[in-house]
């Protein structure tokens, strides 16, 4: 009679766990994955790294045309996401600076890259944010 | 024989599947969402495509007459003025030749982000080959009608944008420099038609990738 019930109050239990392991690991899965300063880092590079597979980001700081660079990154960048762009000259003085919005972010990732072409440096670097 | 639930260990192989299954879950799955493999993988795109262009950058140097292995030394520190890297030199070649330049550049980096070693090697090069070359008649007086047909060949950036190509000679004592039109044939071929004075017999023909690396060759009639 002392056992009566008891292996329902286990199934209880285990089911309980089970919903709670379910519903505290899922949304830290989907959390890290949306907003995870790795994943927007990566982002950013893979924007910079893009641009300049085809030499087109070497050419666009070499003219200076920053204008056409913020298209070509308004057009790569993923919905939901900020940048700001900021290009330097080889002695870190600052040659053009772009915000996208002032929307208020906890953290951000900065991707710096260096080009180097036709003897000019420009130091481009990409901060973004969600 | 009937037996309740509990009476014989079911609880406790119950409590050790939920174990096993923790254990799992902090093992495999933890490091699959905390570790994101795609960030050093861009990273190191990104920053090898840096070193391919600012090795570019200082055999575009040296052609223009500059020191390569200075070039390279003052991109590579600022790379490292940027990025928390070491990076060495491990060794280097510099070829200038007719129709052909070229320079190749190993270097050791130490990645104090990743705290990784990698060793990157370089090619950056270009040059042509004359196909054939035909003079004729030119509709323009005291002047030939020539055409060339080469063949460009070089890293595998060389070729991402079409090449610039340059004709210089000597006449009456004055130096003629013009870039004269081309087409593209089939992968790397180009046809360039120009015309010259009849008593020029020589003069030199230069390619210019769109990094700025420059061969020349002094061709003759």
């Amino acid at each position: 009679m002392a056992y009566r019930g008891f292996s329902r109050i286990i199934e209880v239990l285990i089911a309980m766990m089970i919903i709670a392991y379910s519903t505290i690991t899922i949304p830290i899965i989907v959390y890290d994955y949306t907003v995870d300063n790795s994943h927007i880092h990566s982002i950013a590079f893979n924007i910079l790294y893009t641009l300049d597979s085809n030499g087109d980001l070497s050419v666009i700081a070499y003219d200076g045309n920053w204008d056409l660079l913020v298209n070509y990154i308004k057009l790569l960048i993923p919905q939901g996401l900020s940048f700001n762009l900021l290009v330097y000259d080889e002695n870190h003085n600052l040659l053009f600076s772009y915000i996208s919005n002032f929307k208020i972010f906890n953290s951000m990732v900065s991707a710096p890259f260096v080009l180097k072409f036709k003897g000019v440096t420009r130091i481009i670097v990409l901060q973004v944010w969600a | 024989m009937f037996c309740k639930f509990g009476r014989r260990g079911q609880i406790l192989i119950l409590f050790a599947i939920l174990y096993i299954a923790l254990i799992y879950q902090l093992v495999y799955l933890t490091p699959y969402y905390r570790i994101d493999i795609d960030v050093p993988s861009s990273y190191i795109q990104a920053l090898n495509l840096i070193f391919k262009r600012l090795i570019c950058d200082a055999l575009v140097h040296r052609i223009n007459g500059g020191e390569f292995i200075d070039r390279l030394n003052l991109n590579l520190h600022d790379i490292m003025n940027v990025y928390p890297l070491i990076v060495e030199l491990s060794s280097y070649n510099v070829t200038l030749k007719d129709g052909y330049v070229g320079a190749s550049v190993t270097l050791q980096v130490y990645d104090f982000k990743y705290r990784c070693r990698y060793t990157f090697s370089y090619n950056c090069c270009l040059g042509f080959k004359i196909v054939n070359i035909t003079t004729s008649n030119s509709y323009v007086p005291t002047f030939n009608d020539v055409e060339m047909v080469v063949e460009i060949f070089g890293d595998s950036e060389a070729l991402l944008k079409p090449p610039t190509f340059m004709i210089s000679y000597i006449y009456n004592g004055s130096i003629f420099t013009f870039f004269p039109d081309s087409k593209s044939l089939i992968n790397g071929y180009y046809v360039i038609r120009f015309v010259i004075p009849l008593n020029v017999h020589t003069f030199i023909f230069g390619v210019i990738d769109w990094r700025g690396v420059k061969c020349i060759v002094q061709f003759k009639f």
